[in-house]
């Protein structure tokens, strides 16, 4: 551990900032990994700088960054090694710089692209209602080049059944087996138990009453003189007869339709981080 | 011995012989025997005189719904449809399932999955009895001819051809076939049986048919002017359904026909006791509840149907089923009771035997003639020798199933028909 140096602490941020900053300090100095950040997300293919978190607030950080020329580059992700040796990971974006010793002194906000690559809501997939399908809010590059950078971490969230044709959100119904179709009739069938009779339950309604069209019974009593049975399916959309259903997708972006069993089932993937907390940690190294 | 009992039967008096032959005259074999023989005789001579007689091609084509419902029939449901599904071109195949817990229709969706065009499955989800699965097909299918199939009955390639010729002529209604005994060999039991099929379906109901007083088309295997099925509204509650629905169809003025060569293969009881309940469901359902009591008006000349050829049927069942029997044990106390000491002799018996295994060999001939394996029902024939001490138990049997049917209507408590449908029906 690098010991503290607490007269090294200075202003960071600008003046407006500056009122609203907590009035804790950081008594240590803590070893930190900073990687640049492109413009689209990406981390630069460049290896890391190497420093030192000098301070931290609610709003930002300043800390230091080893190099033998000047950088340039303005959004960081930062991986601080905390005392309890998690490294922890902040988007930020420079505010100003200034030349130091070994490299490059920078105050920096929690804000910027990097900050928002971090979030717990970009970190999760979710539904694009004009697609109906599950996508990150950044390109899959982005998370791949974070991922391989070792600050995120890819975990399941769960599992997904999806158009084996676009991967969008499809429905599922019990339908038609032959041309999957959800428009069906559906028969009810009366077993009339005296004269083994046994027909949709509409050749026995007449009126009110139930009449057994064979024996010509009247007023039958369910359960002592008849018996409800489930009949047949009738599609409306090609007339295929079937007792049983299968299980049917439905897609709702290209309307593809394909038995439940053809269905594309995907991991849902999202991604895990350790966030820097500032305040958390003043309260650690305190 | 053969000139012992010549010599014995040659010192018989004419009084005494007759009493002899009203005894064979009351047993089934002997009497068939006269059957079978007139008619293998006349199709022998008409086959000799017409050589095309009988090669006739399949010239009638209509649509036909193959019905298969049973219970618990997992393990052999496959095998039926397997023997159903390819061998006719205008074909639906329902499989009911009446309720099984065994996974019956499970067992049959494949087929379905495989031929959607051709088979459906229907699940009851509680069972319903055979009748009922069997009025399920009506609402399901709109085949000129339904054709109920055992789920443990499998047809021969041809079957399904031969079975639908004779709704060439529109007075046929309905229309009988062979079944034949497919565990034939595995043992005494079932070989009997196999005898028997032979004799009594493929000989016996070939024979009745001709003369127009068939009464029965099996349930394993018979075809059925769907438009009648439908106009009847289907199978009356069994047991005997396939008696009583035959009979209905007989009672609209139409025939019923016997395709000698429409043929399934199936699967009889191997144990004597199961062979027991069997029969005495079947003998007991038969004359007494259909015959005698719900259809006796086919006997009344003064119904407006009244038919001739309904009213020999109603002769035949009541006189050879149900009268015979009693007669039969009428005249075995007559003859023990003979002063004369009749019924003590040895010879009489061996003069009754010898008879009847005689009656048994010259129907054989008939078979030979008309069997389509030779080899196969020559061996089964071997058993013959045996066959009158078999029809012995049956006709005891058939007389205390009837008995018990007369007397407190045995059939309506049989297990055949689940307890809420039976606790309902009509009684007859
Ligand atoms: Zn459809
Ligand atoms: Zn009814
Ligand atoms: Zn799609």
């Amino acid at each position: 551990m690098t010991t503290l140096n607490q007269a090294a602490a200075s202003p960071i941020i600008d003046a407006a900032r500056h009122n609203e900053r907590t009035e804790r300090r950081l008594t240590r100095v803590l070893p930190l990994v900073a990687w640049s950040v492109r413009a689209d997300g990406q981390l630069d293919e460049s290896a890391p700088y190497g420093g030192f978190l000098k301070d931290i607030s609610a709003d930002g950080v300043e800390f230091e960054l080893h190099s033998e020329s000047p950088i340039a580059q303005s959004t960081f992700v930062i991986g601080v090694e905390c005392p309890d040796s998690v490294t922890r990971y902040a988007g930020i974006s420079v505010r100003h710089r200034s030349e130091c010793a070994n490299g490059t002194r920078f105050g920096a906000a929690f804000d910027g692209i990097a900050n928002s690559v971090l979030e717990e809501r970009c970190r999760k997939p979710f539904l694009d209602e004009k697609l109906f399908q599950y996508r990150l809010p950044f390109p899959p590059t982005v998370y791949e080049s974070w991922e391989a950078a070792g600050i995120l971490k890819r975990s399941v969230l769960d599992r997904v059944m999806l158009c084996p044709r676009c991967r969008s959100v499809p429905t599922f119904r019990f339908a038609c087996r032959n041309c999957r179709s959800g428009r069906l009739d559906h028969s009810l069938l009366i077993h009339h138990f005296p004269c083994a009779f046994v027909a949709p339950s509409t050749d026995f309604e007449r009126g009110e009453d139930l009449v057994c069209p064979k024996c010509l019974t009247k007023k039958l009593v369910a359960g002592t003189d008849f018996e409800f049975m489930p009949g047949e399916f009738t599609c409306r959309g090609c007339g295929w007869k079937d007792q049983d259903l299968e299980q049917t997708g439905h897609c709702l972006n290209c309307e593809t339709r394909f038995a439940a069993h053809q269905a594309a089932e995907e991991e849902l993937v999202g991604y895990d981080a350790q966030r820097l907390d500032p305040l958390a940690l003043l309260s650690i190294v305190e | 011995m053969l000139s012992d009992l010549i010599h014995w039967l040659s010192y018989r008096s004419w009084n005494e012989v007759l009493l002899l032959l009203v005894g064979l005259m009351l047993l089934d074999g002997p009497r068939y025997c006269l059957a079978t023989t007139c008619m293998c005789l006349y199709d022998w001579v008409a086959d000799t005189l017409n050589p095309k007689r009988g090669q006739e091609e399949y010239d009638h084509c209509p649509s036909v719904c193959v019905v298969i419902a049973g219970l618990n029939e997992s393990e052999v449901v496959a095998a039926t449809i397997e023997s159903v599904v390819g061998t006719y071109p205008r074909l639906e195949v329902l499989v009911i399932d009446d309720g099984s817990t065994d996974g019956m229709s499970a067992a049959a969706r494949p087929y379905m999955l495989a031929h959607p065009e051709i088979v459906r499955v229907i699940t009851r989800p509680w069972r319903g009895g055979k009748s009922s699965a069997l009025n399920i097909s009506l609402s399901h299918t709109k085949a000129e001819v339904l054709v109920a199939v055992d789920a443990d009955s499998q047809l021969e390639p041809n079957s399904l051809w031969e079975i639908v010729q004779p709704f060439k002529d529109e007075t046929i209604g309905v229309v009988s076939a062979t079944v034949c005994v497919r565990n034939a060999f595995t043992n005494l039991c079932t070989w009997f049986q196999a005898v028997e099929y032979l004799q009594s379906i493929f000989i016996g109901r070939k024979a009745a048919a001709m003369l127009q007083v068939l009464p029965i088309a099996s349930g394993a295997f018979a075809a059925y002017r769907r438009e009648l099925s439908e106009r009847l509204r289907g199978w009356d509650v069994g047991p005997g359904e396939d008696l009583d629905m035959v009979i209905r169809i007989r009672k609209l003025g139409y025939r019923i026909a016997f395709a000698q060569y429409a043929i399934c293969h199936t699967e009889v009881p191997t144990k004597w006791k199961a062979l027991f309940k069997q029969r005495r469901r079947w003998e007991g359902d038969g004359p007494v509840r259909h015959i005698l009591r719900k259809h006796n008006d086919i006997a009344n000349p003064l119904h407006k149907n009244f038919m001739l050829t309904n009213f020999f049927t109603f002769l035949d069942n009541v006189t050879f089923n149900l009268l015979c029997g009693y007669g039969m044990v009428a005249w075995l106390v007559y003859m023990v009771m003979q002063p004369s000491g009749l019924g003590m002799e040895p010879y009489t018996w061996l003069t009754i035997y010898a008879a009847t295994v005689a009656a048994e060999i010259l129907p054989l001939v008939a078979l030979m003639y008309y069997s389509p394996n030779r080899k196969r029902d020559g061996i089964l024939a071997l058993a013959i020798p045996l066959m009158p001490i078999y029809r012995l138990g049956l006709l005891i049997l058939r007389i205390y199933a009837n008995t018990c049917e007369i007397v407190y209507r045995k059939s309506f408590y049989e297990a055949h028909v689940p307890t809420h449908v039976a606790n309902v029906t009509w009684r007859w």
